[in-house]
Formats: C-alpha cells, sequence, structure tokens
C-alpha cells in the first residue's frame, strides 16, 4: 500500500482536492463520468475504469455523504490500477478483499485530510461533527483517524 | 433428480469416450494458457468441489466437448437476463474472454436481476463502444507503421 500511497497523493496534489475543506471532487468529474442510478439497496455504486471510457454509477438512494465515499473508493481502484475494469460496491462488503479495503483507506485518503483532522481530534471535536465538517459518512472518519494510529 | 453441473460435465466427457488427461493434453495444446484445463481440476469440477470455474476453463471446455460456450456459462449462472442477451449479441465468443468483458460479466452475475439490468444499461454500449474504438486505433496504428515502412522502401530504391 506504499506505493498506493504516494499514488494516491500525487493524484490529490494534482487535482488540489485538499485544497479547501470539505473536499471538493468536481475536477474529477471531468475525467469519471458520474450516473446516479436507481440500483436495489444491494448495491452502492460500481464503476466502469476502461482505457478510453471512466464511468461511475451510484445509487440514488445513497445520502450526499456516502456517495462522496462512493465515488472516491471506486476512483481509487483505477489508481491504484486494481486488477479488472469493472469494479462492484456492494453493501457492507469493504472487508471482503485486500482490493475493496485499499480502495476504501484511498477513499478515506482524500476525503479526510489528516492535519485538519488531527487539529479537530485535539480538539475534542465528536467524530458526528467531523462527518459534519468534511461531508463524509462517520466510517471514513474513523478509518483515517485509524490510519493515522489514532483511535476514537 | 436434476443434473448438478459437474455431472453434466461427467457425462458429455463420457459420451465422446474422453478421459480427463485426454482433456488436459487436448486443452494444454491451446495458445490462452486460461483454457488449460487439468486432470485434477476437471475431477473436482466433476465432483462438484469446485462449483464455479472461471469463464477461460469454461471456453477451453467448450472446445474440447464442442458444446456451446453459453451454454456452460448458463449452468454455471454466470449469464442471466441481460448478459445473456449480449453473450448473444456478440459477434463471437472469443470476445467474451477480453478482460474487460470477463471481468464485468463475473462480476454483474453477482447482484439481483434488477441492478443487472441498470448497470448492464449503462455499462455494455460504453464496453462495445471502446472496444470498436480501439480496435480502429490499432488498425490505425498498423496502416501508418506500414505507410511508413513502404515510404522509407521507395527512398531506398
Amino acid at each position: 500500500m506504499k506505493e498506493g500511497i504516494a499514488a494516491l497523493n500525487r493524484f490529490i496534489q494534482r487535482h488540489s482536492l485538499h485544497a479547501s475543506v470539505p473536499v471538493n471532487i468536481n475536477a474529477l468529474f471531468d475525467i469519471y463520468e458520474v450516473r446516479i442510478l436507481p440500483l436495489s439497496h444491494a448495491t452502492l455504486g460500481f464503476a466502469y475504469l476502461g482505457p478510453v471510457y471512466k464511468l461511475v454509477g451510484l445509487n440514488c438512494s445513497l445520502h450526499i455523504y456516502k456517495r462522496r465515499m462512493i465515488f472516491c473508493h471506486e476512483v481509487t481502484h483505477g489508481i491504484l490500477n486494481h486488477p479488472n475494469s469493472f469494479h462492484l460496491c456492494k453493501v457492507n462488503a469493504w472487508w471482503y478483499n485486500r482490493f475493496e479495503l485499499e480502495a476504501q483507506e484511498g477513499a478515506a485518503l482524500m476525503l479526510v485530510p489528516l492535519q485538519p483532522a488531527l487539529k479537530l481530534a485535539a480538539l475534542g471535536v465528536s467524530l458526528r461533527q467531523m462527518q459534519e465538517h468534511f461531508e463524509v459518512p462517520e466510517e471514513l472518519v474513523t478509518l483515517r483517524l485509524k490510519m493515522a494510529r489514532l483511535t476514537f | 433428480m436434476v443434473e448438478t453441473f459437474g455431472q453434466y460435465l461427467k457425462r458429455i466427457r463420457e459420451e465422446l469416450g474422453y478421459s480427463t488427461r485426454k482433456v488436459k493434453m487436448v486443452t494444454a495444446r491451446y495458445p490462452e494458457k486460461e483454457q488449460h484445463v487439468s486432470d485434477s481440476y476437471l475431477s473436482l469440477l466433476e465432483r462438484g468441489k469446485v462449483k464455479k470455474p472461471s469463464p477461460g476453463k469454461l471456453f477451453g471446455l467448450a472446445r474440447v466437448y464442442g458444446v456451446p460456450y453459453e451454454d456452460l456459462m448458463k449452468r454455471v449462472h454466470y449469464l442471466t437476463g441481460r448478459t445473456e442477451d449480449l453473450a448473444v449479441r456478440l459477434p463471437n465468443n472469443l470476445r467474451l474472454l477480453s478482460p474487460r468483458m470477463r471481468s464485468y460479466l463475473a462480476r454483474i452475475a453477482e447482484l439481483p436481476q434488477e441492478d443487472q439490468d441498470i448497470i448492464a444499461s449503462v455499462v455494455e454500449p460504453l464496453i462495445l463502444r471502446e472496444e470498436e474504438e480501439l480496435k480502429r486505433k490499432r488498425e490505425r496504428r498498423r496502416r501508418n507503421k506500414q505507410g511508413s515502412s513502404d515510404e522509407r522502401r521507395d527512398s531506398g530504391a
């Protein structure tokens, strides 16, 4: 994952993702086409990341914070060159293989900048408030802090 | 009693009078490594120890047994609903084995039918369009290469 983190950091810098909080991901919509679709509760989203077309599909019933997370999760599959060009994000399935876990960690890296998160943690801000601050689900804040070896 | 996938494979093999070793030898001649089926793997398949072989292995078996590839794909539930239509619509079976299509078909089969339909309506045209574009690009590159080598030959003459 070390090389993966370097690649993700390059990606974050190239698109100035951490220039603002909450992270503005609008720049990525020029690269990845996004479709909001009426998928069932079992499917959170999917991505087709081919050599020519890059498309991310998101479940329309998801809260905007979760949509941001799933989008970045899918984008990470492409940045880390995970095998296969079609990726599926099923409900509660982050842990079922290494690639899903890495993609989830990538989403946390992208959407939760470490320094602001550490500052808030030092101030004793609750996870719920941090979730509102970064506009991501609580689980992603927890994961980011865990990655930085901090626990709540 | 309903015939299982393993029993079906065994029945066809025995009807053809092939041993598992013979199947291994035939598939070993195929240039695509993913289509090679070892005798031990085939035995596991026939005994039902392996429930879902890869599409590549299925293609290898379809070639040896002379049965339609789509039929084997359907029996292990790779193809359902729209994906089945896609397999029939595609110009040849080999196309299904392109890594893009293979990964797409294998993953989409895990989903509920309604999600399969929605995703297929968005992703399938994209994959097909992309494959066409890549094919055109390859042809253009090949033509350019040929043109420049002809030019070199002419200038040399």
